[in-house]
């Protein structure tokens, strides 16, 4: 077993590698399963309040992932989707008092629905530079409109004292109660995976993933374009949408820069980027590695972002397919 | 075998910027026909496939399909109408299984197939082309000859009426290519109508029932392979006159 992996080292070989214990998918899953639901019940406010950040932007990334990683559609205004849905979700509750519940859904839908109308532009293009400009622009417009409706959105101000999630019975979702929140954003994040899941080992996926690697071929082979690039921008817009309304609630302040930013786009590409594009668990992996370490690094000041930077130029030379396909090389 | 005209391409024009790829280009394919499609680089061939494939459009003229005009139609559409196409520069679907890739055409270029139907459909087109064991394997894996009958495969797979080869003998070794012809006439009974570019001559010429050859965007000759192969005009076109021949 040994001289196989020795002889195979660096090439690209049909003969299976030798398998480390630590790349079986029994000890990866005990592994997630113990850090994720059982380790924050042990851990303070502050890393719980990291760790749901981290699953919120796991979420937004799992959403971008679905149009960049699995269709290969560089969008890059999808932060704007996540804006939309916190700030949707938010004015709904302080004006009309509508239950957060209801707005994690109608924000993901309006969210949904700009998606689409996103994606109508995007549909007639091809080339990644104009598909980036475009999003990019129509990001930056939403951004404007937020901070200039001050009427509605107070603009920069921001809107505060955001209603949390109504409890449930006894449980309870307001500050006092992080641990609550915390299991309630790793709920969607496993309703989010399980959801890419299907969508991308069924014949959606296979649409999408074609499409990624050649659009002309996967056209001529009876793939509508159109309908399927409609598809993935309207299912991962709402996922961001859903991220951005949790987030609206959760922190209870918005205001147009903390949502709408560029840099939470930023954040999104690297994330996923890191963590791997096109893998199912890349983007969580991605989120642990910059959300966390971002935080942990505060004490460093605005050097921490050189460190950022660095990290992402080594990921990009010595493991361009990601963390997680470096790591275990069965996942997709 | 029936004489029916499954394609007619009539008076197509089409021009990129000041060139003109195609001038008034006529031609129609029989059913259960091959017809060989030559000419020397540059002259329109691969245009030619792409206005009746539907991925470019011609600037006049008309394409009939089975007696209906198919202009409007997208290229998605018109595989599902049964017209499917091989790429000459390869376009695999590199990330992706073998059987991905094949089960793309299965799955898409008809309706109503469930999926596990499209499967067993892309397993059994590889089988036909001896790429079974192939499968499981990524498409950015395979080697030049593999990749062109993986776009075969994936044409193939999406049950056409016609099929619109493009170069796919070309760059194969010699035993490749004979396997290849016999892939050909194995479509060719299976009821299928074939249009192929091809520059190996052999190859070519010992599979079509018919064949034109375009120059400069012009059709210059037509006619069975050993009419085409003797015509003067042609030999002009290629070797630059009878006397280089």
């Amino acid at each position: 077993m040994e001289t196989v992996a020795k002889t195979n080292k660096g090439k690209r070989s049909f003969v299976a590698r030798k398998e480390y214990w630590y790349q079986s998918t029994k000890v990866l899953y005990s592994a997630s399963a113990i850090i994720l639901i059982i380790l924050p019940m042990f851990v303070g406010n502050y890393t719980l309040h990291i760790l749901t950040l981290t699953l919120i932007f796991a979420v937004l990334a799992l959403s971008w992932n679905l149009v960049a990683g699995y269709s290969g559609i560089f969008s890059f205004g999808h932060h704007a989707f996540f804006g939309i849905g916190a700030y949707v979700s938010a004015l709904l509750s302080i004006k009309y008092g509508l239950s957060p519940w209801f707005g994690l859904i109608i924000g993901g839908g309006i969210a949904a629905i700009s998606g689409i109308v996103i994606s109508l532009p995007v549909l007639g293009l091809r080339a990644a530079p104009y598909i980036a400009i475009l999003t990019l622009g129509f990001a930056e417009i939403v951004k404007l409109i937020v901070s200039n409706l001050v009427g509605l959105t107070r603009g920069e101000l921001g809107l505060s004292g955001i209603e949390p999630f109504t409890s449930i019975g006894s449980i309870s979702f307001n500050l006092a109660h992080r641990l609550n929140s915390y299991y309630l954003i790793l709920a969607v994040m496993c309703l989010v995976v399980f959801v890419i899941l299907k969508v991308i080992s069924g014949p959606r996926g296979l649409a999408l993933k074609s499409i990624r690697e050649s659009q002309d071929a996967a056209e001529s082979l009876g793939v509508n374009l159109r309908k399927s690039k409609l598809y993935v921008f309207m299912l991962s817009a709402f996922i961001a949408g859903v991220a951005g309304s949790f987030y609206a609630h959760y922190v209870q302040v918005l205001t147009p820069s903390s949502v709408l930013g560029v840099d939470i786009m930023m954040q999104i590409l690297v994330i996923t980027v890191i963590g791997g594009l096109g893998t199912i668990y890349g983007p969580i992996i991605g989120s642990f590695i910059v959300v966390m370490g971002l935080e942990y690094l505060r004490f460093l000041g605005d050097d921490r972002l050189m460190i950022y930077g660095v990290v992402l130029v080594l990921v990009i030379i010595f493991m361009p397919e990601g963390i997680i396909k470096k790591v275990f090389r069965k996942a997709k | 075998m029936t004489n029916k005209t499954i394609i007619q391409v009539e008076n197509l024009n089409k021009s990129f910027g000041g060139l003109q790829a195609l001038k008034n280009v006529n031609l129609d394919l029989k059913s259960n026909e091959i017809l060989g499609l030559i000419g020397p680089n540059g002259a329109g061939k691969t245009t030619l496939f792409n206005i009746i494939s539907g991925s470019i459009s011609p600037n006049s003229g008309l394409i009939m399909f089975k007696g209906s005009d198919i202009k409007n139609k997208r290229s998605d559409q018109r595989c599902k109408l049964g017209i499917a196409r091989t790429f000459q520069i390869t376009k695999p679907f590199q990330n992706m299984t073998i059987v991905e890739n094949v089960t793309v055409g299965a799955y898409f270029g008809k309706n109503n197939i469930s999926i596990s139907q499209a499967r067993k459909k892309a397993e059994e087109t590889l089988e036909l082309l001896g790429m079974k064991e192939l499968q499981s394997f990524e498409a950015n894996t395979l080697s030049i000859g593999n990749r062109k009958k993986l776009e075969l495969a994936r044409a193939l797979a999406t049950d056409p009426q016609i099929l619109l080869l493009d170069e796919v003998i070309g760059g194969l070794t010699p035993t490749e290519v004979n396997a290849m012809i016999e892939t050909i006439k194995e479509i060719k009974k299976m009821g299928i109508s074939v249009i192929m570019i091809e520059h190996v001559m052999k190859a070519v010429t010992s599979v079509s029932d018919r064949m034109i050859v375009l120059n400069y965007g012009e059709i210059i000759a037509r006619g069975t392979p050993q009419e085409v192969t003797e015509n003067p005009i042609v030999i002009e076109a290629y070797l630059g006159g009878a006397k280089n021949a």
